[in-house]
C-alpha cells in the first residue's frame, strides 16, 4: 500500500511537471502525451500488477514483473543510444564553432596589424 | 618544381607546450625562412600561444580544448584559405626533428605521392619505449585489418601532403583517433602514399607529457563507434 501511494504521488508529480512544461511551451504536445501516458501506465501497473501478466504471456516470458523489466531495459538502452547520438552531434557543432572562431579571430588580429 | 615556388605550411597543433614551442618555431624559421608556420593552441592554460607568436608563428586559438585532430583540421582550413600548396603536420613537443621536414618534402615535391607519412620503424633510429612499441605494433596490425593499409608505423603525427590531398581528407575525430582517420581517408580517396623513415625522440619531457598507452583503447572504441553509427 505504501509503495503504491508513493509511486502514484511521484508519477502525478512528474505528469504535473510535464504539464507545466507544455503550458510554458518548453515541450510540444506529442512529447507531453507520450510522457504522461508512460507515467499513467506506471500508476495503473502499480495498482493492478496482474495486468502485466497478459504482457508476459504476449512476450512469452514467465512473470509480469519480468516482462516490465525486459521492456524497460530495451527502452532505456534505446534512449541512451539516442542521447549519445545527440551528444555526438552537439559535440561536432561545438567543434565547428570553436574552429571557426579561431580562424575569424586570427583574421581580425591580422587586419588590426 | 622547387620548394621555393611552393607555398609550404607547417602545422603545429599544441597543447601546453610552453618552454618548447618557441624553440621549435624558431628552428623552423631559421632553416626554412619562407615557410608559413601555424601553431594551433588548443586552449592551453600556459604561455604556449604567446611564445609561439613571439617566435614568429601564425597562432590560431581554440577557445575550448578540442584535441589534436580538431587542431589539425583548423590548421588545414587556415592553410588552404591562405593558398597553401603543401601542408606539413608536425608535433610541437619536440619529438620530431625539424631538419627531417626535408625527408617528407623531397618525395612530395618530386611527385612521388599525394601524402608522405613519417615512420619511426622504417629505420631504427628511435628509442621507442617497450610498452609504446607494443601498442604501436598492435596499432599497425589494427590499421592493416581495419583499413587495409600495410604500414610500418601508425599514429605518427609527422606527415606532409599536397593541398589537393588535404582537401579530400576529412577529419572528424577531434582527439587522437584522427591519426587513424587520416589513414582511412587515404584508402577511401585512393590517395597515393609513401612512408619515409623519420626519428621520433622520446625525451623525459615527452614521456611525462605525452599520451598514456591505455589511450589506445579509447582510440579503438572511437573508431568502432564511428564506423558503426556515425557514418
Ligand atoms: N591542439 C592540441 N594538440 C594536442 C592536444 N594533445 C596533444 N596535442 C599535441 O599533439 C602532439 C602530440 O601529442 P602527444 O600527447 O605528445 O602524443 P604522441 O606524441 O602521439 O604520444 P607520446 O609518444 O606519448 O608523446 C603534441 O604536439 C601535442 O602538443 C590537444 O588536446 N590539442
Ligand atoms: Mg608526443
Amino acid at each position: 500500500m505504501v509503495i503504491q501511494v508513493l509511486v502514484t504521488a511521484i508519477s502525478l508529480f512528474v505528469v504535473g511537471k510535464a504539464a507545466t512544461a507544455y503550458v510554458h511551451k518548453r515541450i510540444r504536445i506529442p512529447a507531453f502525451v507520450i510522457w504522461a501516458l508512460f507515467w499513467v501506465a506506471i500508476i495503473v501497473v502499480v495498482w493492478q500488477p496482474n495486468l502485466t501478466d497478459r504482457l508476459a504471456a504476449l512476450l512469452q516470458v514467465g512473470r509480469g514483473a519480468d516482462a516490465v523489466f525486459y521492456l524497460s531495459l530495451v527502452v532505456i538502452f534505446y534512449l541512451l543510444f539516442r542521447i549519445y547520438i545527440r551528444f555526438e552531434r552537439i559535440d561536432s557543432h561545438i567543434t565547428t564553432l570553436v574552429r571557426e572562431i579561431a580562424i575569424l579571430n586570427k583574421r581580425v588580429d591580422d587586419t588590426k596589424k | 618544381m622547387t620548394r621555393n615556388d611552393k607555398r609550404i605550411f607547417v602545422l603545429l597543433p599544441a597543447y601546453r607546450e610552453a618552454g618548447v614551442i618557441g624553440g621549435i618555431v624558431s628552428e623552423i624559421r631559421q632553416r626554412y625562412p619562407h615557410f608559413s608556420i601555424v601553431v594551433i593552441d588548443d586552449c592551453s592554460y600556459d604561455t604556449t600561444a604567446q611564445e609561439a607568436a613571439l617566435a614568429g608563428a601564425h597562432v590560431l586559438k581554440h577557445c575550448i580544448n578540442l584535441g589534436q585532430g580538431a587542431a589539425v583540421k583548423t590548421g588545414v582550413t587556415f592553410a588552404i584559405q591562405n593558398a597553401a600548396d603543401i601542408i606539413v603536420h608536425m608535433d610541437s613537443d619536440g619529438q620530431h626533428v625539424v631538419s627531417e621536414i626535408d625527408l617528407l618534402l623531397n618525395p612530395l615535391l618530386s611527385g612521388k605521392a599525394d601524402i608522405i607519412l613519417g615512420s619511426r620503424f622504417l629505420a631504427n633510429q628511435s628509442n621507442v619505449p617497450t610498452l609504446r612499441r607494443l601498442v604501436l605494433k598492435a596499432g599497425i596490425l589494427f590499421t592493416w585489418f581495419f583499413s587495409g593499409l600495410r604500414l610500418t608505423d601508425t599514429h605518427n603525427g609527422f606527415r606532409a601532403s599536397t593541398r589537393e590531398a588535404a582537401q579530400k581528407i576529412a577529419i572528424n575525430e577531434n582527439r587522437m583517433a584522427h591519426a587513424s582517420e587520416i589513414l582511412h581517408e587515404i584508402v577511401r580517396h585512393n590517395l597515393s602514399y609513401v612512408e619515409v623513415p623519420v626519428t621520433v625522440l622520446y625525451t623525459k619531457y615527452s614521456l611525462l607529457h605525452g599520451q598514456k598507452s591505455s589511450n589506445a583503447f579509447h582510440i579503438v572504441t572511437r573508431l568502432l563507434w564511428r564506423k558503426l553509427f556515425l557514418e
